[in-house]
């Protein structure tokens, strides 16, 4: 009885900050101001966003130019299908840096416990700081004039164009959720009993199979809570392909900010985020159903 | 007891401070400017320039000092369109919109009308070829302008380019001027504005058609012009921040505003570099463009408004922000303090025969949703 009326600042806080803007964002996105600033019910914002009257090619992962196809599709699927490419590289790149550092940070934990890790300590400290300040620093570092640039050219090569590209938007990708990735699956891996790997070293596996066998599956939760951590934001984010993309990117997130700061387009920037908010929350329901499936949860079970 | 007075000491000079800032505060009133960025004077400083020096001030103190009853609440923008976007939300004082978007402004009945007898000071000094250009398809509608507007700085469109890179361009031919900035051979090293006149612009005058087009196949070409330069020629895409990077060397070549051309020939004199590494083409039948002083109707202080205008017209003030800016000024006074390599260059003070041969942008519904269409498009490659 106590805790339920402990939780009520907390209810509070979710219907003002929460269900109230979800409810608000609905309601713009069904409706639009006629001629003399009366209030009516429309699906146009719906329908801008699939206007087949205004498209571009599509060339997601670069399949058209590789297979010389040319499909026409409307600007805001384009933008969408430019974001999932750029999420889902991000996420499986965080994937594939990330499980190996978790991996050499759970067996550093495991060897002190108790005491508190310090390369652990040193991933997470960057997150201290605010992620627009550390990407302004990927700017000064890596600009065709930068200072890795600057450096490079005494030594003879380059210069390299680091930034204003998609490696560079996918560089501050990587950068910035890579913490996401890894502190999840550290979280698991240290919590596997040493007991299970030495019963699978006493029966006779080497230590590939074991891993493959016996560590890997027990780290699925860690894995599914760490994709979800990062591809969800990378989804979404405007700040990053922002300042590295050079200006030229319009992923998800800036179409619907320019949809609302310049376009002035209410009803089309909600109906914009109505549809990433579903798609978001179906990837969602369908990882956190793996993650039920497999036994022990990560940071978001 | 020495603490409660020492308590109580502090309580006093609490409440004295406090209300001492509440005292100076009433009797200013404030006063909203929203700029263009970096488009006014702010420092104080020594700025040598062609080989004469001007002394610059901080032209926002200096009117806080002339007329002590405001308070400038200083804001920019560095987008026409996201400036307008701000004005249902928003109540300003003071905007200084490009001319199609005045235009656009004055049709939608967003704009005061100035009242000229507080103006002493424009009537006195204003270039009057400015007042006659011709601002809209409209004559009726352009002739409104003046009474709604006053120009502040203006500037050409053109190309600047780094000629220790680039071989000279000597042409005024939209084709071959603008023709670098498709060349992927400038992969990463072009310098594009962000903002979807000056682009758009750019595509349709370098085939030769007008910048106010409404020809769907005319829009078309331009619009697969620019897609194709951003997936081959990989431009940066920005505003303030490009002007460094011409200076640095970083950008070869781009799409300026003349001013910007000017501001940095200027950097590189600080830098004591030689100025003209960075020259300026103008196409023929590229844009001619105003930038002007207008009061919103939901301004909350007209009267500072009237009196900020008029103080901008001060030759000295005008001098100093047409030296800090670069942009060309509209003073007739001002003018004659510059530099003589800037007046009598064509590409920033055009004669009537250049101005001619120039375009404004046209505002209307039409053109509107039609640009931002293609626009929408262009960014979503």
């Amino acid at each position: 009885m106590k805790m339920r009326r402990l939780a009520y600042p907390y209810v509070l806080w979710m219907a003002v900050f929460t269900v109230a803007p979800l409810m608000l964002v609905a309601f713009y996105a069904l409706t639009a101001y006629d001629a003399d600033g009366r209030l009516f019910f429309t699906l146009q914002g719906l329908r801008n966003v699939f206007a087949t009257d205004n498209t571009v090619a599509f060339n997601l992962f670069g399949l058209a130019d590789l297979f010389g196809f040319n499909l026409q599709v409307p600007i805001y699927i384009n933008v969408f299908a430019k974001s999932l490419e750029i999420a889902l590289i991000s996420t499986v790149v965080c994937l594939l840096v990330g499980y190996p550092a978790a991996y050499i940070l759970a067996q550093h934990s495991r060897k002190r416990r108790g005491q508190s890790n310090f390369w652990l300590f040193l991933f997470i400290m960057p997150m201290w700081m605010n992620a627009l300040l550390r990407t302004y620093a990927w700017l000064a570092l890596l600009e065709p004039m930068g200072i890795v640039n600057t450096v490079l050219g005494y030594l003879g090569i380059g210069p390299f164009q680091f930034i204003y590209n998609d490696f560079g938007i996918g560089l501050g990708m990587v950068y910035n959720y890579l913490p996401f990735m890894v502190l999840p699956i550290h979280s698991v891996l240290v919590k596997i009993s040493p007991s299970l790997i030495e019963a699978a070293e006493d029966l006779g596996a080497d230590s590939t199979r074991t891993f493959l066998r016996v560590t890997f599956p027990l780290s699925l939760p860690g894995i599914l809570s760490g994709i979800n951590m990062v591809f969800m934001p990378a989804m979404t984010t405007f700040l990053i392909p922002d300042l590295l993309g050079g200006g030229r990117y319009l992923l998800i997130g800036n179409a619907i900010e320019r949809q609302f700061m310049v376009s002035r387009d209410m009803t089309t920037g909600s109906a914009l985020s109505i549809l990433l908010m579903i798609f978001v929350l179906a990837s969602m329901r369908i990882l956190t159903k793996y993650e039920q499936e497999s036994s022990e949860g990560g940071l978001l079970a | 007891m020495k603490k409660v007075v020492l308590i109580l000491l502090l309580l006093a000079v609490v409440v004295s401070a406090t209300l001492s800032g509440c005292r100076s505060g009433d009797e200013k009133t404030i006063l909203t400017v929203y700029n263009w960025g970096e488009y006014i004077s702010r420092e104080s400083d020594t700025i040598s320039w062609r080989g004469r020096e001007y002394e610059i001030k901080d032209v926002i103190a200096e009117f806080e000092a002339a007329y002590p009853q405001y308070k400038v609440n200083y804001q920019t923008y560095d987008d026409n369109e996201k400036m307008y976007a701000k004005l249902d939300t928003e109540s300003y004082d003071i905007l200084v919109p490009s001319d199609y978007m005045v235009v656009r402004l004055i049709k939608e009945g967003r704009l005061l009308e100035l009242d000229q007898s507080r103006l002493p000071n424009v009537k006195k000094y204003l270039d009057s070829r400015l007042e006659n250009l011709t601002y809209d398809s409209d004559q009726a509608l352009s002739d409104k302008v003046s009474s709604y507007a006053v120009p502040y700085m203006y500037c050409t469109v053109g190309l600047l380019y780094n000629q220790e890179e680039i071989a000279p361009i000597n042409t005024n031919d939209p084709a071959e001027a603008w023709d670098i900035l498709f060349d992927s051979a400038m992969d990463s090293r072009i310098g594009m504005y962000s903002s979807m006149r000056e682009s758009i612009g750019v595509a349709l005058n370098y085939y030769g058609h007008s910048l106010n087009t409404l020809d769907s196949g005319e829009l078309d070409q331009a619009k697969n012009l620019l897609i194709d330069q951003r997936k081959n020629v990989r431009p940066l895409v920005g505003i303030d921040e490009l002007k460094d990077k011409y200076v640095s060397g970083e950008l070869l070549a781009g799409v300026v505003w003349s001013g910007d051309h000017v501001v940095c020939q200027i950097r590189l004199e600080e830098a004591e570099e030689d100025p003209d590494k960075l020259q300026y083409v103008l196409p023929k039948g590229s844009n001619l463009s105003v930038d002007m002083l207008c009061v919103p109707k939901n301004a909350a202080n007209p009267d500072g408004a009237h009196d900020f205008i008029n103080f901008l017209y001060e030759p000295e003030i005008a001098l100093i922000n047409a030296v800090y800016v670069g942009y060309s000024t509209p003073h007739t006074e001002a003018l004659k303090g510059l530099p003589a390599e800037i007046i009598n260059n064509l590409s920033y003070y055009p004669d009537d025969e250049t101005m001619q041969s120039l375009e404004i942008y046209y505002s209307s519904e039409a053109i509107d949703s039609t640009y931002d269409r293609i626009w929408q498009a262009i960014l979503a490659n």
